[in-house]
């Protein structure tokens, strides 16, 4: 009984960490309607980012999130002005943005690679890890710290998009841009915006990420990505809770799941998943009763 | 700006795409305080004058001024906030909001739009949610929709949802309201109710811009007609004097009653 309540932790911290990476990840879907896959390669300098302030210049935990926060902000702002706005604007199709965006997730990681190698480096404050034990569960400060980040991040997000002007306008905008423009909102300078929020969100969760396991790669934004799109249709595209909602079930099954089923089958679980949910509930766990055509 | 005067005006306005000439050396007036239809048959030119005019499109040549300034060249939103509202032929609504936030998003100059006083507004921020939403519940109960202010819009019958566009149009505080058949699909009782609407709309000082296919309700409704054709205006006057003519444009144009 000890060793499921174990995996429930782990699966806890998990899906606290696929929820923050799909928050960021559907608030900029949300926004501008792109499946922006390069958000795995912000996610990946970010951390890198971090390292640098928080392991080469020894400038501490705080410049280290600080500094991943930042460039992941910076990063993401750039790739929407440079790449998705002249897009938008030119009237091509998602689908292209998309592949587009695939592209632009190499080409970060590989410039992720030339800057900082391709050896995984160690990402630790430096010290000791305090390790908490209740019962017989085993825990560390920075599981813990992930924890606290995603319920304070979803609850600020949550009072955001529904009670504060600016996230009801950036939801308008998602819903209908040409209509929001009408109205007279700046829809470029909030698309813009959701990209810089977004972006900074995922450069959180790099680095909550990087001193949870310990070492960070420049091949790490690969798999996250694909988890935060399978969090985000599970839970219901184009609504940022749900995809939330999403990110916390899946880390929940995999970790659960390692109970009964080898972890090497953890990917092939979520997409086993992702296809029964679309199967069934094809507007997604958390979504709106419609179908998950909203692209 | 004064009753009767010039509140928007087109100067030899020109759009074609490909080889369509959409709208040609179109020049008319829009004056404070009226009801200005634009008519004509399906491919005259009227919606293409519509976006002209909102800056969804830019035209070929000619100017657009509003209040006397030039607006052709500014993006939507712009000429939004200068005070052109607009509304949809098709019902167009944020159909994932609330009736509210369907009206919230619309009402102009919220501080809170602005990223760095959303985070940091504190007291003030509050006090212009508080105005905000004294605001939005007043257009909601005068549409006769406050009841569902928190229904997703989506889940609100057509006539409502209606309702709920021209609601989003005032919101705007727009002096200039474009409307592109804000009738057409409502039963006859909500037409007139519409029609009433309209009217309270010019006497409280706005101003109207209509595209109507109703040639009954645009006689009755109008204070000026301008008729197209083929992009260009082939006539205008009072409804006395295009209805001198409406036996000639029924059949010349197709407009059907």
């Amino acid at each position: 009984m000890s060793v499921l309540a174990q995996f429930a932790v782990n699966g806890i911290v998990a899906g606290s960490v696929y929820a923050l990476i799909a928050l960021g990840f559907a608030l900029i879907f949300t926004a501008s309607r792109v499946f922006h896959f390069a958000h795995g390669g912000v996610y990946t300098f970010s951390a890198f980012a971090g390292y640098t302030a928080l392991v080469t210049l020894k400038l501490g935990i705080v410049a280290g999130f600080l500094a991943a926060i930042i460039v992941a902000a910076l990063i993401g702002l750039i790739i929407n002005i440079l790449l998705y706005e002249p897009m938008k604007a030119g009237g091509v199709s998602p689908f292209v943005a998309m592949i587009s965006s695939f592209g632009v997730l190499i080409i970060i990681t590989h410039v992720t690679a030339m800057i900082w190698g391709s050896n995984p480096v160690v990402l630790s404050p430096g010290g000791q890890t305090t390790v908490y034990h209740f019962g017989s569960i085993y825990t560390t400060d920075a599981q813990l710290l992930i924890i606290g980040f995603a319920a304070v991040l979803a609850i600020a997000l949550w009072i955001f998009f529904r009670h504060m002007r600016l996230g009801i306008a950036i939801r308008a905008m998602g819903n209908d841009s040409e209509l929001a423009e009408v109205v007279g909102m700046p829809a470029r300078r909030l698309r813009n915006i959701s990209f810089i929020v977004g972006s900074g969100l995922v450069g959180i969760s790099a680095m909550l990420i990087g001193l949870n396991v310990g070492i960070i790669d420049f091949n790490m934004g690969m798999d996250i990505i694909l988890m935060a799109t399978v969090a985000m249709i599970i839970g219901g595209l184009g609504n940022v809770g749900a995809a939330a909602g999403g990110g916390f079930v899946l880390g929940m099954i995999q970790n659960i799941a390692i109970w009964k089923i080898e972890s090497k089958w953890q990917m092939a679980l979520s997409f086993a998943i992702l296809i029964v949910v679309l199967l069934f509930k094809p507007s997604g766990l958390f979504g709106e009763k419609r179908p998950a055509t909203g692209l | 700006m004064a009753a009767g005067e010039a509140l928007l005006r087109l100067e030899a306005l020109s759009k074609s795409f490909g080889g369509l000439q959409a709208v040609s050396d179109l020049s008319f007036e829009v004056r404070a305080g009226t009801i200005t239809s634009l008519i004509g048959g399906n491919g005259a030119g009227k919606t293409t004058a519509f976006n002209l005019i909102t800056g969804n499109l830019a035209p070929d040549a000619g100017h657009i001024y509003f209040r006397g300034a030039r607006v052709d060249g500014l993006p939507p939103h712009k000429v939004a906030r200068a005070g052109i509202a607009r509304g949809f032929q098709e019902l167009r609504l944020f159909n994932r909001l609330s009736a509210r936030d369907n009206i919230e998003a619309a009402i102009p100059g919220q501080q809170g739009e602005n990223i760095v006083r959303a985070l940091i507004g504190g007291h003030a921020l509050t006090e212009e949610r508080d105005v905000t939403q004294a605001r939005s519940s007043a257009l909601l109960r005068d549409l006769t929709i406050e009841a569902h202010a928190e229904s997703l819009a989506e889940r609100l019958s057509y006539g409502q949802q209606k309702l709920l566009s021209l609601g989003r149009l005032l919101a705007t505080e727009g002096e200039l309201l474009l409307l592109d058949e804000p009738t057409s699909g409502l039963s006859p009782g909500m037409v007139e109710d519409f029609c009433a609407r309209m009217r309270r709309l010019t006497d409280a000082g706005r101003t109207i811009l209509l595209i109507e296919h109703n040639v009954e309700i645009v006689m009755r409704l109008s204070d000026w007609i301008i008729v197209m054709h083929q992009g260009g205006k082939i006539a205008e006057g009072k409804p006395d004097e295009v209805r001198g003519n409406v036996v000639v444009m029924h059949t010349y144009l197709g407009i059907s009653s």
